[in-house]
C-alpha cells in the first residue's frame, strides 16, 4: 500500500466518522455543550446523537455530566484532554494526506 | 459531510445570535452616558460624589451587563436553540488582555495629545478617543468572529466620535452624548439580531427533551 493511502488507513475510526467529527470539532473551541445544541448542530435524531455521544464516552474523549438548570434535565458534555489530543492528531493526519496528494 | 470549521465558527458566533451581548453592550453605554451628562450637571457636594463614582460605576455597569446578557440567554436562548459555555481565558492570557489595553490605551491616547497640540486644531478629544477605542474593539470582535455587524458598528463608533469631536461641544457633554447615540444604536442592533433568532426559533423544544 502507498505510504499517503497507509496514512490515512491509520486515521482514528471512531473520530472519521463525520458526525462524531463534528461534534469533537465543538466541543473543541468551547468549554461544553449541551445535548440541545450539539443535536441542532449536527442535525441528528435525539437517538442516533445519544450513540455517538456514548461512543466517544467510551473511548474516553468526552465527559457527559447529567445535572439540572431548574428542573429541567441537562446533559452537558465537555472535551478531555485525550479527546482533544486525538482530535488534533486526527486533524494532523487528514491535512498530511491531503498534502501528499496533491497534484 | 458536515463541515467542521464551519460548525467550529457557528458554535464561536452562537453567543452573539441573540443580540444579548449588543443589549449588554449597550446598557453599559448608556450607565456611562449618565455619568458624564450627571458629572458636568451636578454641581456642590454631589459633584465630588459623582466625581469619585467612575470605578463604581465601571464595575456595577459591567455586573449588570453580565447579569442582563445572563438573564436573557437563561430566558430567551438556552431553551431554544441549546447551552454552550465558553472557554474563560486561563494563566498568563488573563493578565496579557489588561496589558494589551492599556498599551494601545496609553499610544492612542499619547497619538491623540501629540494632534491636539497642533496649532489651529481645536477638538472635543474625549468622543474621538472613546469612538476610536470602541471602534477599534468592533474590530476585533468582527475579525474573531466573523461577523459583518460588527465592522459597521466600528465605522458608525468612529463616524460618531469623529462628528463630535468637531460639534464644538464642550469634552464631557460630547462623551455624553456619544455614549447614548452609541448606547441606542447597540440597543437597535441587539433588537433587530433578537427579532431575527426569534423568527427563526419561534418556540422552545419541550422540557426534558435533552435525555439520553
Amino acid at each position: 500500500m502507498r505510504s499517503d493511502l497507509r496514512s490515512l488507513a491509520d486515521v482514528n475510526r471512531l473520530i472519521h466518522e463525520p458526525s462524531r467529527s463534528v461534534i469533537l470539532a465543538i466541543l473543541a473551541v468551547v468549554e461544553s455543550a449541551d445535548f440541545l445544541y450539539l443535536q441542532r448542530e449536527t442535525g441528528l435524531t435525539k437517538g442516533n446523537l445519544s450513540v455517538h455521544l456514548s461512543k466517544l464516552e467510551e473511548a474516553g474523549f468526552i465527559k457527559i455530566e447529567k445535572t439540572y438548570r431548574g428542573k429541567i434535565p441537562l446533559t452537558l458534555c465537555r472535551i478531555t484532554g485525550e479527546g482533544r489530543k486525538a482530535f488534533d492528531d486526527y486533524r494532523y493526519q487528514l491535512k498530511q494526506f491531503v498534502e501528499n496528494t496533491k497534484e | 459531510m458536515p463541515d467542521n470549521n464551519k460548525s467550529q465558527l457557528r458554535t464561536i458566533q452562537y453567543f452573539y445570535v441573540d443580540g444579548s451581548f449588543e443589549f449588554g453592550f449597550g446598557l453599559l453605554c448608556l450607565i456611562l452616558s449618565a455619568f458624564f451628562y450627571a458629572d458636568t450637571h451636578v454641581h456642590g457636594w454631589l459633584s465630588a460624589v459623582v466625581d469619585s463614582s467612575l470605578v463604581l460605576v465601571i464595575i456595577g455597569g459591567a455586573w449588570a451587563v453580565n447579569r442582563l446578557i445572563k438573564l436573557l440567554k437563561e430566558k430567551v436562548t438556552w431553551p431554544r436553540t441549546g447551552y454552550v459555555a465558553y472557554n474563560s481565558n486561563k494563566g498568563s492570557k488573563r493578565g496579557l488582555k489588561p496589558v494589551l489595553a492599556l498599551v494601545v490605551g496609553g499610544l492612542v491616547a499619547a497619538t491623540a495629545n501629540l494632534f491636539a497640540k497642533a496649532p489651529g486644531i481645536h477638538i472635543a478629544l474625549m468622543p474621538l478617543l472613546s469612538g476610536f477605542i470602541f471602534g477599534l474593539g468592533m474590530v476585533v470582535f468582527a475579525w474573531r468572529t466573523s461577523i459583518l455587524r460588527f465592522y459597521l458598528l466600528a465605522i458608525l463608533s468612529l463616524v460618531l466620535g469623529g462628528v463630535l469631536a468637531y460639534s464644538r461641544m464642550q469634552n464631557i457633554d460630547a462623551l455624553a452624548v456619544y455614549y447614548l447615540a452609541f448606547g441606542l444604536v447597540l440597543f437597535a442592533t441587539g433588537a433587530c439580531v433578537l427579532r431575527a433568532y426569534l423568527r427563526q426559533n419561534p418556540n422552545s423544544p419541550m422540557e426534558g427533551s435533552d435525555e439520553i
